[in-house]
This record gives C-alpha cells, structure tokens and sequence, in this order.
C-alpha cells in the first residue's frame, strides 16, 4: 500500500511540475496572473506530494518494509529507528526523493514569498523551477525509481552501509548540505528569469544575493559538519582528504562564495555583471556536477552510492543548464556590458576582482583534480590519483592569498585610495600581526605554514576590529550613544558588512586551526597488553581492558571495545572501539576522541586480541582541532546575521527621522574616518 | 597615525618576511622522508586516503616496505618508482605528469591576464569634483549612503 502511494504520489508530481511549466510559461507569454497562480498551486501541491512519498518511504523504513528493494538493501529488522529514518537519504534513490523534496520545498517558498512582487521575473522563476523539479521526478519515475519492488520478498534486509549508521551526524551533515545544493537551485531560477526578460537591474541582484547567501549558510554548515563526521567517525585523524565528494560540496560552495563577493560590485559600483551572472549559472551547474559525481558512480569514494543507470541523465541535464544558462547570457551580453568600468588603481573594485579570480582558480583546480582521473582514464585508458597532495600544493598559495585580501578588501575605499589611507588603515594591525606572529615563535609555533596563516589572520582581524571601533567610535560621539552601544546598533544597521566581517574572522580561525593541525599533529602506535602504557607528548596512556559485545540496540553488530585511561595534562579515560557489521567485510572504526582546549587525544584501535587482552592502539594528539569547528560555528553565526531580515525597514525608518535631525550625521561608518 | 607609525610597520613587515623565510628552509622538526613518502602514496585497499593516514593491511605492510628500502640505502625517488612499477602510476597522489600541474596554473595565469589586459583596455573612471550640494540632496545622500553601506 505505502509503495503503491509513494510511486502515484512521484508520478502525478512529475505531471504537475510539467503542468507549472507549461502554465508559468503561458503566464509568462500572456501576462496571465491567473495561469502563473495556477503553476504556484502545481508547484505547492508537487511539493506536499513529495512529502508524502518521503513520509511512506520513511514510514517503509521504519516497518522494515522489505517488498521494497531501497528498503531491503538499505535496512534490516535490526536497524535503530533514528537510522531507520534517516536512511530516507543514505542511498541513491532515496536521496534524490530527499533532493526533489527540498528543491520542492524552496521552490513553493520562494514562489509563495514572491506572490505579489517582481510580477515580470516570477513566472521565469516558475518556468525554471519546475523544470528542475520534473527532471528530479521524472528521475524517480524512470531510472532511480525508490519504490521498485523485490520479488520474492526477503525475511531481511541488508541494514544500511555501515560507515553510515555509526554517528548521529549523519541526520544533520546530508539535510545541510542537500537544503544548500537545492537551495542553490533559487539563484539559477531568478538569473534565467533576469535574462529572459532582460530586468538585469539591481532588482534581480537583491533578491539573488539573499537567496545565495541562504542555501550558503547551510552549504557552508553541511560542508563543516561532514568534516567533523568524518574526523569523528572514520578513524585516520584527519577531516579532509580531498575526495571526489568533499570537491563535489566544495565546488558549488567557492561559485557561490565569489558570486556574493562579484555581486556587491554589480550592485555598488554597476561592475563585473556578466561575470556576476556567469557565477550563478556556474554555482547551479557545480550542484548537478556534485550530485552527477556522487550519484552516477563515475568516482570511487566514501560517499558515492552504487553504480546506477542515472548517470547519463544528469549528464544531459548538466549540458541543458550550463548551455541555457550560458546560451542566455550571450543573448542578453550587450545589455549587461559594464556601465562603468572598474579603474585599475588599488581599491575595493581592485580586491574584488582578484577575489573573483582566485576563487574561480580554486574552483577550476578543484573542479581539474576531480575530473582529470576520469579523462586520462578515459583518454588513455591508464589510472592515475589526484590527491591531497596535489591539492593541498596549489591550493594553500590560493587560500593564503584570499586571507590576505580579507584583511585589505573591506577596508580600501571604492575607486581608488592614498599612500595615507593605507598607512591609517594597514599600519597598526600589521604591527599587531608581526608581534602575534614572535609571540607564536615563542609559543613553540613553526613553519611557513603555521606561522604565515597566523601573520595573516592576525592581520585580517586587526584591520577588521580597527574597522568596527573607528565605526563604532564616530557613531558614538556624533550620537552621543555608549560605545557598546554604537556598535551593536552599527552593526544590525549594517548587517550584511559586519555579519561579512565576522564571517571572514571565522575563517580566519578555521585556517589557524587547520594550518596547525594539518602540521603540528603528532602520533604514535603501540600494542599495549592490559596494563601497559605508552606515551605521546605529555599524556600517558594505559590500556584498562578489551571487551567484546554486541551493539545494546542492534544485536547484529559485534563491538570490539578497548577502554584506555590517560593521564598527564588532562586525565579521564575513553573507549574506542572496532564495530563489525554484517553488511561489511572489513570492521568500521570508531575512534574514541577526548577535545582539549588546545588539543585533542584521538585514539583509534587497530586490532584486538579479547582473549590474551591485548589491544594495537594509533593515538593521535591533533592541535587546535576543536577551534576548526567553533570557526565553522562563527562563519554560520555570521551569515545568519548578515542575511537576517528586517535590516532595511529599520535602517530606513532611522535615516528619515535622522534625516528630520541632521542629515550629515547619519552617514555611517564608510566614510567615517576623520 | 603618527608618521612614524608607517615606516616601522614596513620594517616589521621586512624583519618578519626574513624570520618566516628562515623558518621555511629549517623547516619546524623536518618530516621524516618516510612520513612525506608514505604521504604521497595511496592506500590501496582504502578510498581518498594515502598510506600514510591509513592503518589497512596493505598500508601497513607498504609503510614498513618504504622504511626496510630507506633504510637500505635508496633514494625517495628509487622508492617512489618502485612502488609505481608494482601498482601502476594510480599509487601517486601526487600526479607525475606536469600537464597535471600546468593546466590549472596556466589557467589561473590567463585569467589574470586577460582581466588585466580588460582593466588597461578601459580609460579611468572620470572624477568629477564635487559639486554645492543643498539640504535635500545631502538627505538623499545619507539615504543612499546607508542602503548602500554594509
């Protein structure tokens, strides 16, 4: 019965997300409110039957379902409820209902929002979202069908992949990082309507930045959170291995990064608008490039789900949307050529620009890396790898280079600046930087790569704090207000400034945390009978006992627990432990990790001897790992406060009644050095 | 600011460059060749991960292989070549042939030139003096100013 629901409910979405197609379309061509009322209804009823599919097949994975084949390959009577339900999205099929479920979900948000407003761009939007919908349907009704039924049905099931029931993470990593690869699909929507009508104004801009930075608020969160799934679950120390997938994420979120970095110049300064509008085209065609990645088994990895008939349908869709969206673009050229062309001079436009082309390198060396073993394979039928290595060499130069521009972006002026300004702005937090950076000499800091990170992060917050206090400085003597005061009300009037500011101190410590622990990292391996002990810097390590026992909730999984005590700076002890499912050959680690302030202790067991009690440990002491995640924490911190609504109505309402005062004084913090 | 804020600035900025660039050539405790080898193989019977990192059978086995070889007198590079002639040049997470690594920097070069060959194509921006400017346009440019700021 569920099944039955769940393919009809599939199948009338796909012929209603073509219905908004045809009716968006005709409402577009005939300026028909009632037909493009009629597509928002199609889409808003698309979505609630997406739902539905979602809700039977997770209500198939709780029920053990096994006359469904998703359910009989992805789940068994055994598996936990929590990971029963969030199987929804730990497969093929499965995630691409996930997907068009999301994608459903933004699309009836932003069709609903937008009702009453922008009436000549939102029948494209319509026109664009639907289309993307049905292709994901018409996926789900042709190859990767989630509710293809198993005959003869099995007693059980073979439970999920077992990397993927071992942590709670996996309920929040895949949602964030699926609601930003959807959510990406808004920008693409209203940059095909921008074209088509030709309203290439700032109209389109304003709302396309908003819904970049939404869908990147939670990219960027499903980005930091699968890192930290990774360092917890997988048992090697590390957080990023540049594989195929992690670029896949990757890739979307540097377009999407540049494009909120081009478009404050189209929208300020009338500038790179054609490049701004490649860069929304280009995020979106990055997502289907992901998903193609992830889903089509082209590429070998952690993440990638098993080889499936859907691959060349997301290679047709990726060449519809990069040459529609491109194929547009160079229809509507002559109307987007620059209105005023950036000067060549050091300044903001200037920082911008080489914004633009550092992240569009890191883009392309990425989007390169990932692709070339699939060329040379292809092309010469010889296998090669691309790893961390490679990527890590081009790169680093790359992102030390955007930290750099972090600091001086924001604080040059528009057009062009003097010696003088330089020296006011640069000076002091340089000095601060050179100091800080001794100080991290002192502290036992060492190498290019830590040292140079810490230079430049000092150096980025320095110039951004001296940025907030001279601002907040002025507010307060021409308001009369309290220091702290000035700077709160400063800051929530300049959301998307100040939230961008805190964003890039949150990078900047993402990257001391990773400059450092990518090189400062120590480990040590040992095979300790109980008893015994080993050392690693200042911590000693004794093995208590090895236990051997099934998992409490899923008496399938047999856990190979050593319980080690630790002493020396901190002392406690922890368990980890070697799981063996029966859906795995080999037996899925599970580290036990202890997060200092300054370092963590991570222990992974190797192998376990229950009988003899012995235990072969590999203990990692990871520096300032915790910090990685608590940057990650202040990047999404500062998103949310730039994109938070409500800015413009208070902003307005306070320059008109600071306009009735005194109109000069109500210029805020830009042009407010003396 | 005082004046001689500036210059200082620039000689700490100096005296650093050379601190850094002395810490770059002694290196911090420079990585043993064996870490940095096993850094550069992949593991083979793991995914995305080199031997390094990994704690497999097969990674284990090819750590204590690149060990008994160094210890044994042979270069990295010899290591190196002997562990692409048993597995194929697929065991090199660090791409041997150069195209890999020039194909993305040329493009990266390009870009920049071509964006600066756009930027030297176009005339400055005209400056224009700023003009008398009355009460109501001096409110229009606080308005404008405070929707365009942040």
């Amino acid at each position: 019965m569920l099944p039955t629901i769940g393919h009809a409910a599939i199948v009338v979405a796909l012929a209603l997300s073509l219905y908004a197609t045809l009716a968006f379309g005709l409402g577009a061509r005939r300026r028909d409110r009632s037909a493009v009322a009629s597509g928002r209804h199609a889409m808003l009823a698309a979505f609630a039957l997406a739902a539905a599919a979602s809700v039977a097949m997770m209500a198939s994975l709780l029920g053990h379902d096994f006359s469904i084949a998703y359910v009989a390959r992805n789940n068994a009577t055994t598996t936990p409820p929590f990971y029963s339900v969030i199987s929804l999205w730990a497969a093929l099929e499965g995630s691409i209902l996930f997907w068009a479920l999301l994608l459903t979900g933004w699309s009836g948000l932003v069709l609903h929002r937008y009702r009453n407003r922008h009436a000549e761009l939102m029948p494209w939007v319509g026109v664009t979202l639907a289309l993307v919908s049905a292709f994901f349907f018409a996926v789900m009704a042709w190859p990767g069908n989630p509710f293809e039924r198993l005959t003869p049905v099995p007693a059980e099931g073979n439970g999920p992949n077992a990397l993927l029931q071992n942590h709670p993470f996996m309920g929040l990593h895949p949602p964030l990082l699926y609601l930003g690869y959807t959510g990406l699909a808004v920008p693409f929507a209203f940059g095909v309507a921008a074209l088509v009508t030709g309203r290439t104004q700032a109209e389109w801009l304003a709302i396309v930045r908003r819904w970049t930075v939404i869908p990147w608020i939670f990219l960027t969160a499903g980005i930091v959170a699968g890192a930290w799934w990774s360092y917890e679950v997988l048992g090697w120390g590390g957080y990023w291995a540049w594989d195929p997938v992690e670029n896949a994420a990757l890739m979307p979120w540097l377009a999407a990064t540049a494009f909120i970095h081009s478009s404050m110049v189209a929208e300020r300064r009338g500038g790179l608008r054609v490049f701004t509008m490649a860069l929304v085209v280009f995020t979106f065609v990055l997502t289907l490039v992901g998903t193609f990645l992830t889903r089509s088994g082209v590429v070998a990895s952690v993440h990638a789900f098993t080889a499936s008939s859907i691959g060349p349908w997301f290679a047709v869709a990726i060449l519809l949307a990069l040459g529609g969206g491109l194929g547009l673009l160079l229809w509507r050229l002559p109307a987007l050529a620059d209105r005023r062309p950036p000067p060549l001079a050091v300044s903001r436009e200037s920082a911008f620009l080489l914004n633009n082309v550092l992240f569009l390198g890191l883009t392309v060396v990425v989007l390169f890396g990932t692709m070339l073993p699939m060329v040379v394979e292809a092309a010469t039928g010889e296998r090669i790898s691309v790893g961390a290595p490679y990527f890590n060499a081009i790169n680093a130069p790359l992102f030390a280079a955007l930290i750099f521009l972090m600091a001086i972006g924001p604080a040059l002026p528009w057009g062009g600046t003097s010696w003088s300004t330089i020296r006011e702005r640069f000076a002091g937090p340089a000095l601060l930087a050179v100091a800080l950076t001794l100080a991290g000499v002192l502290l036992g800091m060492r190498g290019i790569a830590q040292l140079g990170t810490l230079f430049l992060a000092v150096f980025v917050v320095g110039v951004l704090g001296d940025e907030v206090v001279r601002g907040a400085r002025s507010r307060a003597r021409t308001r009369g207000e309290p220091p702290p005061v000035a700077a709160w009300r400063l800051a929530t009037r300049n959301r998307r400034r100040y939230g961008g500011y805190l964003v890039h101190a949150g990078i900047c410590l993402m990257a001391i945390s990773v400059a450092v622990s990518a090189t400062g990292a120590r480990q040590a391996a040992a095979t300790l009978d109980v008893g015994e002990s080993m050392t690693i810097g200042g911590y000693t390590l004794t093995l208590r006992e090895v236990v051997v026992e099934p998992l409490p909730d899923d008496a399938r999984v047999i856990e190979t627990r050593a319980v080690v005590d630790y002493g020396g700076a901190q002392s406690g002890s922890l368990a980890t432990a070697q799981r063996d499912y029966p859906s795995s050959t080999t037996p899925i680690a599970t580290p036990g990790v202890r997060t200092f302030a300054t370092e963590d202790l991570y222990v992974t067991l190797l192998q376990a001897d229950a009988n003899g009690g012995a235990a072969s440990l590999q203990v990692f002491l990871n520096p300032l790992v915790a910090w990685i995640w608590v940057g990650g924490f202040v990047v999404v911190a500062g998103a949310v406060f730039a994109a938070w609504p409500e800015r413009r109505r208070l902003a307005m309402a306070e320059v008109a009644a600071a306009g009735r005062r005194d109109a000069p004084a109500s210029v805020p913090a830009e042009g407010a050095s003396p | 600011m005082r004046a001689w804020v500036g210059p200082l600035a620039v000689a700490a900025v100096l005296a650093l460059g050379g601190i850094l660039a002395v810490a770059a050539i002694t290196g911090p405790r420079a990585e043993p060749v064996a870490q940095t080898l096993a850094a550069e193989l992949r593991c083979p019977d793991c995914q995305a991960l080199s031997v390094a990192e990994s704690r497999t059978a097969a990674a284990n086995a090819i750590r204590a292989e690149i060990s008994a070889q160094l210890a044994a007198g042979r270069t990295a590079d010899e290591v190196r070549q002997h562990f692409v002639d048993r597995y194929g040049s697929w065991i090199l997470l660090r791409p041997a042939s150069p195209l890999a690594w020039l194909l993305p920097l040329l493009a990266i070069a390009a870009s920049v030139g071509v964006l600066g060959l756009w930027l030297l194509r176009r005339r400055p921006a005209p400056v224009t003096e700023p003009a008398q400017v009355d009460d109501e346009t001096r409110r229009r440019l606080a308005r404008e100013a405070e929707s365009l700021d942040g």
